[in-house]
């Protein structure tokens, strides 16, 4: 910065740091699972999601904390308030997402309600990823930086295209090869993420 | 479409972090911009123009006014 600017630069949480924890929270979870449960391996599995269900609470608190630092002090760096408002806003969505998942799959016993709520609780991990959508939606629309806007739209439409290419040619070939491993299709939004962190990097190489 | 942002950066003795702030974007769009991989928006090349006290054409000019100037 110049001289003449009194802007001071903002302290952000390093990402090492915030990746530490949040491994650490998913590792504790596991853990702790596999203790409560020490011979069933889903115990492990539940206690894992809902570790990292923590872990992104914490990322939410990081990035919505950052967000705040960057209004009030004026955005210094590469990310916006908008970026960490987004940050924040994934990370609450993705945390909804591991618990519901820990809640359907491991702590409530749906397999014994009726077909209606069977499905209502089948249907409800899909409510989190909208709201994870929205919230991206809501990034380029208030993204100030227009080059940004851009970048972000240009990694969201690779990372649709390729988890459209992948999925579409992953079906197929288990449609024509029986050997062909089954993909469960309710996880589409991994790869769409695998390939948006790597769309991401590539646009902006 | 070329530009003399770098010039006029270099001239004011500011580093490319520096006029991001002045212009409230990212210090990645100002190098895109400086690089020619990003043609900026017309509200953003008038707050360009006005952070250098110029005008736009003083700092963009696209290839069409420059093969005009050239003949």
């Amino acid at each position: 910065m110049s001289d003449t600017d009194t802007r001071a630069p903002l302290a952000r949480t390093p990402l090492w740091a915030l990746l530490a924890g949040m491994v650490a929270l998913n590792v504790a979870g596991g853990m702790i699972g596999a203790m409560l449960h020490p011979n069933d391996l889903a115990g492990a599995v539940a206690g894992g999601a809902v570790g990292f269900g923590l872990g992104m609470l914490l990322f939410a608190y990081v990035k919505n904390r950052e967000s705040k630092l960057k209004q009030a002090a004026g955005a210094c760096g590469t990310a916006t308030p908008a970026a960490s408002k987004f940050g924040a806003a994934m990370g609450v969505w993705m945390a909804i997402y591991c618990f519901d998942i820990a809640l359907i799959s491991w702590v409530l016993d749906i397999e014994a309600w009726p077909v209606w709520a069977r499905a209502i609780a089948a249907i409800s991990p899909a409510i989190p990823i909208g709201g994870v959508i929205y919230a991206l939606l809501e990034y380029v629309k208030t993204e100030p930086d227009e080059y940004q806007r851009l970048l972000i739209t240009r990694a969201v439409l690779i990372a649709t295209g390729l988890t459209f290419f992948v999925l579409t040619a992953w079906g197929f070939l288990e449609l024509y090869i029986e050997t062909t491993p089954r993909f469960p299709v309710a996880f589409a939004m991994t790869p769409f993420w695998l390939f948006f962190g790597i769309a991401n990097w590539w646009v902006r190489r | 479409m070329n530009n003399r942002l770098r010039v006029l950066r270099a001239e004011r003795n500011w580093s490319q972090a520096d006029l991001a702030e002045r212009l409230d974007v990212s210090r990645q769009s100002v190098n895109a911009i400086e690089t020619g991989k990003y043609d900026p928006s017309l509200p953003l090349a008038f707050k360009i123009a006005r952070v250098f006290g110029l005008s736009i054409e003083q700092i963009f000019d696209d290839d069409e006014s420059a093969a005009r100037a050239a003949e």
